[in-house]
């Protein structure tokens, strides 16, 4: 029993390392280029177009680190307890909270420095004026809320602590795979 | 192959193969006794009344049987030869004897079947009490009654192949090794007379038989004699006060008797005499009290003790060739007291026993090259009492709450599908481990009982209100309402137990048993 609990905890946590790098590194990457290239071509433009895009892609990966580690902390204390019923119930609900909370601290990081660049209004001024450009201005919010979202959902739900149910049908799968005995008949 | 046959006779009997049994199925004796081996129990009593420690045995065996299929999965192979073995019984019989719900000794031995100088003798030695006491209850204390009753029906017994005492050789040839012992009181009625009396007339029987090659069988005899050790009630049939005097008669009689010389070893077990008290219905201790004004379906369901843990302790050791040894001889007759007075000379009142506050009271070796095998009693009883705690209590009351199934312990969801009613499905015998639960019911009484005769310092079961500690059952209870794993299974840290069981693997074609299995393997304390 306690190799198979060591493997399903060793796997959901590389899991969700993997997953919470991928998260962290690879959409900042995506669309740094195509947030750049939407600002006008003029010094002002591209300075600030820069600043933002560095520093989105920076609250973007601290922003996912955070989740992954709020994740963890929550995935080492329901290990260490192994508890059910109302006391996972309250603790769940918190987990949920404090990701959520996390995830809009994020966002409003990101929204913060974009009006800590220059609060005035940057359509038609920095950027075109189009529903175009404005989703590709804000991209870093949705795709870090999209990203935190799934990897919440992933730790919850697919690669959550042993004590916990899983809830996705593939890790499902693989799970009962891990806890399935060879048939004694 | 070996056999192990205990005959546990009268009340006293009956409770040290309770004790034996449960023994067995924490595993004690499969770790004592390595090789392949047979475990048999023959009830020998009066006592038919329903509720009786016979009927309590009978349903003891039975739960512990029907759970050793939910009990023997082993679970991890890496713990394979450290494993719980629960050992189950593999037969269990009673002596048929001819008493009815108002049999009396009148009844039995009828004046015109007497000779005019048998009936004599028959009024000289068994005064009217005698011959007018309802037998349904045993023989109470007044062992001139058994000892009239068991030679006859022991004779009787013998001349039939198929009969109670032949049958104990059917599954064995001279080559098996058999070993009987005959557990029973020396101060009471039904066991003080029937443990010597059947005892002698079965090793002369074995040596004397001329139909088949029995005299081997004879070899391995052993007796568990039990001195006084519990105290009832003045109102009763059963007088206390004479468990002195007929034990010291009785112990006359084996030193001067030929009974010791025919057997290969005896233990003499007593403690002091604790007040028995028995749980009602509900929920509350009673004095055990059992006399003509009693019910009629009411039987001589005595507690279990201490002195019969001691007892099934030298029994399991007699069956493993563990005897006692002084030096390098076996001991011949085994007074397993430890437990003393740290000053001898301080007088300690009678009614205050002797606190029993350490696993070592219970000696489960001799010491030196055997000790590795087992070193201590403490694992396997408290082994029992955390499963009892884990199945009986703590995942039954998760399993009566309401809550959404993703809330459910995880051990749910890989063990059943999603259902509604969990409770059911829990205690049901066919989905669930209605089984194993039986076997934890009936485990648990008998821990608690000892835990209430002086054995609380070690099992810490009952409750105390002037400490505010809740009974452990309530604690567990109050966890398991809560969902939390902070608590302490007596060393070993439920929420420790619960991680493990969250990653239990099974076999969906067997989940239940592999979910019982899984428990008993968590329980067991291995070094951290």
């Amino acid at each position: 029993m306690k190799a198979t609990s060591n493997k399903r905890i060793t796997l959901r946590v590389m899991v969700t390392i993997l997953l919470a790098a991928a998260l962290a590194l690879i959409p900042p990457q995506w669309y740094y280029n195509t947030l750049y290239n939407v600002f006008y071509l003029d010094d002002l433009a591209k300075s600030t177009a820069l600043q933002f895009a560095e520093a989105t892609r920076w609250i973007h990966m601290g922003g996912i680190a955070a989740v992954w580690l709020l994740n963890l902390v929550f995935f080492i204390v329901n290990e260490s307890k192994g508890d059910f019923g109302s006391k996972l119930h309250r603790r769940t609900s918190l987990q949920n909270a404090l990701n959520f909370l996390l995830i809009v601290a994020c966002v409003a990081a990101m929204v913060g420095y974009r009006y800590m660049l220059s609060a005035e209004i940057w359509i038609g001024v920095y950027l075109p004026n189009g529903n175009s450009s404005v989703a590709r201005l804000w991209l870093p919010y949705y795709v870090y809320a999209g990203c935190a979202l799934f990897l919440w959902r992933f730790c919850m739900d697919a690669a959550p602590a042993t004590n916990c149910a899983v809830r996705w049908p593939l890790s499902k799968l693989i799970d009962n795979g891990i806890k399935r005995a060879e048939s004694t008949r | 192959m070996n056999k192990f046959v205990l005959v546990a006779i009268g009340g006293t009997g009956m409770r040290v193969a309770q004790s034996v049994v449960a023994l067995a199925a924490s595993g004690f004796l499969s770790d004592l006794c390595p090789t392949q081996y047979k475990l048999e129990i023959r009830l020998v009593d009066l006592d038919i009344v329903a509720g009786s420690d016979k009927i309590e045995l009978e349903e003891m065996i039975r739960s512990v049987n029907d759970a050793i299929p939910f009990l023997s999965v082993i679970v991890d192979e890496n713990t394979a030869q450290t494993r719980w073995k629960p050992k189950g019984i593999d037969t269990m019989k009673s002596l048929q004897t001819p008493i009815d719900d108002r049999s009396t000794l009148n009844d039995l031995v009828r004046d015109g079947s007497l000779a005019a100088t048998e009936s004599l003798a028959f009024h000289a030695l068994f005064g009217d009490d005698d011959r007018t006491m309802v037998l349904r209850r045993g023989c109470k204390g007044r062992p001139r009654i058994g000892s009239l009753l068991w030679a006859e029906q022991f004779d009787l017994d013998w001349k039939n192949k198929s009969g109670f005492w032949r049958t104990i050789f059917d599954d064995i040839s001279v080559e098996d090794e058999l070993r009987v012992m005959f557990a029973g009181s020396v101060f009471g009625g039904t066991g003080a007379s029937g443990t010597p009396t059947l005892a002698q007339k079965f090793v002369n029987a074995c040596n004397t038989e001329m139909d088949g090659n029995t005299a081997p069988f004879a070899k391995h005899v052993a007796l568990t004699l039990m001195l006084p050790y519990f105290d009832v009630g003045q109102d009763t049939d059963v007088d206390s006060g004479l468990f002195s005097i007929n034990s010291k008669m009785a112990l006359k009689y084996y030193e001067t008797s030929e009974v010791l010389s025919s057997v290969e070893f005896a233990q003499f077990v007593g403690d002091d005499r604790r007040q028995m008290e028995k749980k009602n219905e509900r929920g509350e201790w009673s004095r055990v009290r059992l006399d003509r004004k009693s019910r009629t379906d009411e039987g001589q369901n005595d507690p279990s003790m201490p002195a019969e843990l001691m007892a099934a302790i030298g029994v399991c050791r007699y069956f493993a060739n563990d005897i006692p040894r002084e030096g390098n001889i076996q001991r011949k007759v085994y007074v397993p007291l430890r437990w003393t007075n740290v000053n001898p000379e301080l007088d300690i009142p009678a009614e205050a026993a002797f606190p029993l506050n350490s696993f070592d009271y219970f000696p489960v070796s001799n010491g030196g090259v055997d000790e590795v095998r087992i070193r201590s009693l403490q694992d396997y009883i408290l082994r029992l009492e955390r499963f009892c705690l884990m199945l009986g209590t703590y995942y039954r009351t998760s399993a009566s709450m309401i809550v959404p199934w993703r809330f459910r312990p995880e051990v749910f969801r890989t063990v059943w599908l999603k259902r509604r009613d969990m409770r059911e499905t829990f205690e049901s015998r066919i989905d669930g481990v209605g089984a194993p639960l039986a076997f934890a019911e009936s485990m648990f009484r008998w821990l608690e009982e000892l835990d209430h005769h002086g054995m609380h310092d070690l099992l810490k079961i009952e409750g105390d209100l002037l400490r505010n500690t809740p009974h452990i059952q309530d604690a567990v209870q109050r966890a398991a309402q809560e969902g939390s794993t902070k608590i302490d299974l007596l060393g070993i840290p439920c929420a420790q137990v619960a991680a493990q069981m969250n990653s239990t693997r099974v076999d969906p074609q067997s989940a239940t048993k592999y979910f019982a299995s899984s428990l008993m393997e968590c329980c067991v304390l291995r070094a951290q």
